[in-house]
This record gives structure tokens, sequence and C-alpha cells, in this order.
């Protein structure tokens, strides 16, 4: 197809400039979850919105090294964007670009932690509404760029949005029988029976206390404190071998950022 | 044939049908000399040993051009950005082709992708500059930034292409993304 030289698209594509109606459009704020070349030149993007969660709409003309869109359409991406209603995807008509994390994007590990949440919440994300979700998401990727522990970051997420998409683990009272594990005994975590079993309950991998308490600290302090938690090596490999078993069995799907990660660590030593 | 012609890259219904009705209207012999092109150059087609490159002969041709630059080598993601860079006529190296780009959302991963064969060539020893060219999109930086950590330690430079305004551009319409990069990759006048 030879369409009109390159300008921003939606110059050349206005149902007004075809003597067309106007399709009717909407706004929405939303962060750029993924995308996918469509055709020659267009795009087809996954957004997060605030208001309807899961949107996929079509940026025109987007791979065209002028497109006004392009730079702004990236995954991490916060945007203000308007949307036209058209018959099968919507049309993304103009993007104002809120925050595009430059300093998670400069940085392979960041990008990668900002990779798993994106993926988390396109997996579990419903269409048509966001929730908790949204602010979830942007404070995770605020707490990315403010240079937080991103392993605290990450397991503070996952534990949200886990809680969000009701497949968030028992901590506080045993999965099995429900009575509080405050009393003693040894503890184990099982994903398969949703979280935390008490010392008469026994099965699943042993949980040690203190890696009980850094989860739910993680699980129920202010977003923005969750850096001041102090833990130790052990620990935290605990805490993340856990809640990657917990994810796993829940979404049932490989987690792919994750693999990253692991493949980014082996490269380091 | 038009549901075959709708497979190809930019070509929708309405071009099928009529790409399908020139065909249709030409001699048998051109038709025929258009179909045996396509089938050569498909089984006679690929990758270079040396660059990964499609090519009908191994090493290709770039690689095998004893006045081209061994000391840089330009890696993209795609045969056709070879192309593109080619039209500068201002690099002078040569060239590696990845075939894609590390996106762990689409789950490809550093094994996925040319890597391997690239680290292969750069331990002739002869390279002393990498130059990343993969696209400026999320994924083509964080692969640049991979490959920045495989190479470096080999105390080979590695650099990426300047992004920045499109030529002939306007700056009212720049977006802002396109317009910081550009402001942090300023150069002395
Ligand atoms: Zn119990
Ligand atoms: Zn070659």
């Amino acid at each position: 197809m030879i369409g009109p030289p390159s300008c921003a698209p939606w110059d050349t594509a206005t149902p007004e400039a075809k003597g067309e109606t106007p399709l009717p459009t909407y706004n929405q704020e939303a962060v750029v979850l993924r995308t996918r070349d469509l055709g020659e030149a267009d795009r087809l993007v996954t957004l997060f919105t605030r208001e309807r969660g899961k949107v996929n709409g079509v940026a025109r003309g987007a791979r065209r090294a002028a497109s006004r869109l392009a730079g702004s359409l990236q995954p991490l991406s916060h945007i203000r964007c308007q949307l036209a209603r058209a018959r099968t995807l919507d049309i993304i008509t103009q993007v104002e670009l809120i925050e595009s994390f430059p300093s998670v994007r400069g940085d392979l590990t960041l990008v990668t932690y900002a990779n798993h949440f994106l993926e988390l919440v396109d997996v579990v994300a419903p269409e048509r509404e966001a929730g908790d979700l949204f602010p979830l998401l942007l404070g995770g990727l605020h707490l990315l760029a403010a240079g937080v522990d991103p392993g605290l970051v990450s397991r503070a997420f996952e534990l949200r949005l886990l809680a969000a998409a009701g497949f968030g683990p028992a901590l506080r009272d045993c999965a099995r029988c429900g009575r509080p594990v405050e009393e003693r005994g040894d503890l184990s975590f099982s994903p398969g029976e949703g979280g935390v079993l008490c010392g008469e309950c026994d099965g699943g991998a042993l949980l040690r206390r203190s890696v009980l308490a850094a989860l739910i600290y993680l699980q129920e302090a202010d977003l923005r404190q969750i850096g001041r938690l102090a833990v130790d090596e052990r620990d935290r490999g605990e805490m993340e071998g856990l809640l990657r078993a917990h994810l796993t069995y829940h979404l049932d799907r490989p987690l792919r950022s994750l693999a990253f990660l692991d493949t980014l660590r082996r490269g380091e030593r | 044939m038009i549901q075959e012609l709708t497979r190809l890259p930019g070509v929708g219904p309405k071009t099928a049908q009529r790409l399908a009705f020139f065909l249709l209207a030409q001699p048998i012999a051109d038709v025929q000399s258009l179909a045996e092109a396509l089938l050569r150059a498909r089984q006679n087609t690929r990758q270079c040993g040396v660059c990964c490159n499609l090519t009908e002969e191994d090493p290709c041709p770039l690689c095998s051009d004893s006045r081209r630059d061994r000391d840089a080598i330009c890696v993209v993601e795609r045969p056709a950005d070879v192309q593109a860079v080619e039209r500068t006529r201002d690099f002078h190296g040569r060239y590696h082709v990845l075939h894609g780009v590390i996106s762990p959302l689409e789950g490809v991963g550093p094994e996925d992708i040319r890597l391997a064969e690239l680290l292969r060539r750069l331990g002739e020893g002869t390279c002393r500059e990498v130059i990343v060219a993969t696209n400026p999109s999320v994924e083509g930086e964080a692969t640049a930034m991979y490959i920045a950590r495989l190479v470096k330690p080999l105390g080979i430079r590695v650099t990426r292409l300047a992004s920045g305004l499109p030529a002939g551009g306007d700056l009212e319409y720049a977006d802002q993304v396109t317009l910081s990069r550009a402001l942090q990759g300023r150069r002395e006048l």
C-alpha cells in the first residue's frame, strides 16, 4: 500500500479529511504495557488505563521515524491519551507523555524489574476495570525510578498484585486451619494451600519467622516505606523463591522477566 | 493467489487484488521468470557464517570485501538495517545481524538472537569498536545495554548510535522523548 508522505499520523488519516463523520473520542490516563508491529507502519499498543483496565489501540504510522506518537508509546511510558472509538480496534489519536522513567530505562536490571511488573499486570489485569492495580503499577515504577531497592519493591509489588487478583498468600492465619500463626511451632509455606501453614498443619517448605515478618511488612506497610526494611541475603533469597513459587502456581505461566533477571545475575558473577 | 499475497507485509486485500490482476494480465513467460526468481532467491538464501546477514554466498559480499575495515562492527537488529546503514555510505566497517532483540515480555532471551556468534567474532581480536545500532525502543535499548555488558570486559569500545531530531523536522512537532534525548545527546559547536 502506498501511503501519503509520512508526517503526523492523525493529519494523514483523520476521518474529517476523508469526508466521514468524526469518530467519538475518549481520554485515558495509562501506562503502556506492550506494543506490536501491525501492518507496514502501524503499531498495536496495549495500554493499561486507570479507568478501563487493559485497552488495545492502534497507533497509525507509529513506526515511521517522524511519527510523533512513537516516542511516547513505548512500554513503561505513563501517558495521557485520546482514543477514537472505531469498529474493531480503537485508534490512538493523541498522546501526552507524563513520565517516561528514563532512569529505569537506562539501567538493564531496573528495566527488567519494570518489565516484570508490566508482565504481571498484563497477566492479571482484567479488561474494563483497573481497580487498585493502576496506582500499584505506577507506585512500583516510581519506587524503581527513585532508586529504592528493586528486590524489595518487586516483592511488595508481587504480594499486592496477588492480593488484588485474589491470590494473595495468607500470612497471618494458617491457610489450612485458619488459626493465627503467632503461636509456637515450625511454620511452612505452600502455594497450593494458599500461604503459610501453622505448626499443627505441616506440609510445604519450611518458613522461617524472620521471612514471614518481612513478608507481612512488605504486604502491609505504606508502599513508600518499604525501602526501610532491613533483610539479610538469606531471607531475601527465600522470599523471592517462595513468592516466585506462589506466582507460578496461581498464574500458571512462566515468568519471563524473572528468568531474564536470573540470566543477568549469572553474568554478574 | 489473493489470499497468498495478503500474507506479505503491508499488503492488504485491496493491494493484493490489484497485484493479482496485474500478474494475471502479464505474459506467462514473465510470470514464470518472477516465480522462478522468488523460488531461487529463497532456496539459495542463508545466513552468512560470519555476520549472520542473509546472503546467497557464504561469507557474504560485505564480509569478503577486503577493503572494509576489520576494526569496527556495526550491530543491527535485521538485515534491512544493514541496507539502511549502507545507504549512508558513512560506515566502512563490518556488520553483525542479531535477527531480533532481547524481549523478556515476548520470551526472546539473549540465547535466541545471534549474540554468541558476535562474541565468537570478537574473540578473534581484530575488532576494536562495536557500534550498537539497534532501534531506540525499550527492547533495542535493553539489548544495547546487554551487549555493552558482555563486550566491555573484552576491552573493546562499545558505542551507541546517537538519537535525536529527524533531519528536516520541526522542533515544535518533536515528541517529548525524542526532544529530551536530543538534548541529552547535544554536542559542542
Ligand atoms: Zn493450621
Ligand atoms: Zn557476512
